[in-house]
């Protein structure tokens, strides 16, 4: 199970120069692209500042997903929640991330980690989706 | 139309929203070191908790209950500003002219001159609210502020029926609004006032409004007189002193041109607040409001067009820069719109009074001593050398908002910043989800 820990998120804001072109896994060329735009993080990653709460992971079932513990995830609220997206959600009495899958029976909580079972959710279980994550944030 | 959004038991929710494992169980929020119950759930008013409660009488108004199927929390009020911020903010940007009354009470406009068109308006802000922010909104609206109170009221012990909106929309729905209302439950109506009409044989809204405006006026005061003409639908905010100012002052500026960029309208707003403060101190005054506005250009039919403004009480009236700063991004944040050019914007200080006569806030915390004697540093410095010599560090954006002044005499050529972390933040609330 991964538990979540939920954090109120800074709204001050912080512009960082932007290397405006595509970055591939060699060295660019110092010729491509110019330097001088900037990019505030909270403008690209928030989109929704009221309805996005920020949550840290604990756990390692979504690692297949590329979600490791200690990444960041970012939860925007505004967002519907769809079949496949990830969401957090809270399940009898408990946090997790998990993918999100909507099949003809049911509403099936998917992880990313074949040593976690799938979780068909019926009646009986207190559920709710919490919020979609949006985007994940994760230290190299 | 005035509306009144009302968050449901506001700190329990905020509660709830991070531990859903709350949700249907009796919750009572208490106090600064848990003295007393200051929010309750449903449950826990069902239950027969009253507001205020000391904690440790709990148990004699439960009956036969058990202490220990209550669920006590202390306060986290940096939690439950963070929300409050989020759903005023989305008030803010989805309605007009929003007034901050409290952390979870907000007065606004309604956008329609059409009860049917507002209502349905009303209903999506309520389920937009509580999608994203999770807490659960009540409003009311009404042609007055006391009104839409008592609608709000009505929309909350009604979910059902009402979907979390009410409007007294007609006389005959206010009418039977106030014979449902008791007295002591009108807005502005306290403890001895309550005793007073009771004397009178007063015990329901209806009937006060039935007592003749005269002998109203002889009997009691001005604010008394105000209450019972708004229960008559009568809008008496001009004279209302809850929100009205005997006296303001204001500063504001139509920019050199249209300002897209966040930052430099933000910095505009910081100046405008600083330089009211500074007359404010010069008159030995303080401030109970804060009012930030920001309009577009109406001329330019090409770009969109988009005009709002909103307020913000302080919790202890305050000259100071740094608070009043503060309280202004705070209400520049509720308002502003990406995607929209700004033509115009300004401060306006409001609820002033002498210095002396400021009544203190319990639950304040700013060391108001040590603000005053750097305001009054700051305000020699100025004095002596140039009105800009330090100014908040946050004022010094590219200055786009500024006037075109090409001509300026250059007489203070280096500038100290007084670098203060008060952008709209929330210090981490950081709480563990998994006990």
């Amino acid at each position: 199970m991964n538990e979540l820990e939920i954090n109120a998120i800074e709204q001050d804001s912080i512009s960082l120069q932007f290397f405006d072109s595509q970055i591939q896994a060699g060295f660019p060329s110092p010729a491509q692209g110019s330097f001088g735009d900037t990019i505030d993080l909270n403008d690209e990653l928030i989109s929704n500042p009221e309805a996005t709460f920020c949550a840290r992971v604990i756990g390692n079932s979504m690692i297949d997903s590329g979600i490791n513990e200690g990444d960041l995830l970012l939860i925007d609220r505004s967002l519907t929640p769809h079949d496949g997206c990830i969401a957090v959600c809270f399940i009898d009495g408990e946090f997790t991330v998990k993918r999100v899958s909507i099949r003809p029976d049911g509403i099936y909580l998917v992880p990313a980690n074949k040593r976690y079972p799938e979780l068909h959710v019926n009646g009986d279980n207190n559920f709710q989706i919490w919020g979609v994550v949006s985007h994940i944030i994760k230290k190299l | 139309m005035y509306c009144l959004a009302d968050c449901n038991n506001f700190f329990v929710s905020c509660e709830r929203l991070y531990d859903p494992t709350l949700n249907g169980k009796p919750v009572v929020v208490l106090s600064n070191n848990d003295g007393c119950v200051i929010a309750r759930s449903n449950e826990a008013k069902a239950m027969g908790i009253p507001m205020g409660c000391p904690a440790f009488q709990i148990k004699k108004h439960i009956g036969l209950a058990n202490l220990n199927d209550v669920v006590q929390l202390s306060a986290r009020h940096t939690l439950y500003h963070d929300i409050s911020l989020r759903i005023m903010s989305l008030l803010g940007r989805s309605c007009e002219r929003l007034e901050v009354y409290s952390v979870d009470e907000a007065f606004f406009q309604a956008p329609f001159n059409n009860p049917a068109h507002d209502e349905h308006f009303l209903h999506e802000l309520v389920q937009k609210i509580y999608k994203y922010v999770g807490i659960p909104v009540s409003i009311g609206y009404a042609p007055t502020r006391t009104l839409a109170k008592i609608a709000s009221h009505i929309a909350k012990k009604n979910p059902g029926t009402t979907r979390g909106v009410y409007g007294l929309s007609d006389d005959s729905l206010i009418a039977s609004a106030l014979e449902k209302t008791a007295i002591e439950d009108v807005w502005g109506i306290g403890r001895r006032l309550t005793e007073a009409l009771h004397n009178r044989g007063v015990a329901t809204a209806a009937q006060f409004v039935q007592y003749p405006t005269s002998l109203i006026r002889s009997l009691f005061n001005i604010t008394v007189a105000h209450t019972h003409a708004e229960l008559k639908g009568i809008d008496c905010t001009a004279a209302s002193p809850v929100t009205i100012a005997h006296k303001s002052i204001m500063n504001s500026r139509t920019f050199g041109g249209l300002i897209t960029s966040r930052k430099e309208v933000q910095a505009a707003i910081v100046h405008f607040a600083e330089h009211c403060s500074r007359q404010l101190r010069s008159e030995g005054s303080v401030a109970g409001t804060v009012m930030v506005y920001v309009r577009g250009d109406r001329y330019r039919e090409d770009l969109p067009f988009y005009s709002n403004s909103c307020q913000l009480n302080l919790a202890t009236p305050s000259s100071s820069s740094l608070t009043i700063v503060h309280y202004a991004l705070q209400a520049f944040a509720c308002i502003f719109k990406e995607g929209y050019g700004y033509r115009k914007a300004g401060v306006m200080l409001l609820n002033i009074q002498p210095a002396k006569s400021i009544q203190m806030n319990l639950f304040d915390k700013e060391d108001h001593n040590k603000q005053n004697r750097l305001m009054q540093a700051i305000d020699r410095i100025n004095n002596r050398y140039s009105t800009q010599a330090i100014n908040l560090a946050s004022t010094s954006a590219t200055g786009e908002w500024k006037p075109r002044q090409k001509h300026l005499n250059q007489s203070a050529q280096s500038s100290l910043h007084i670098y203060s972390g008060m952008v709209v933040s929330n210090k981490k609330n950081k709480k563990n989800l998994s006990e």
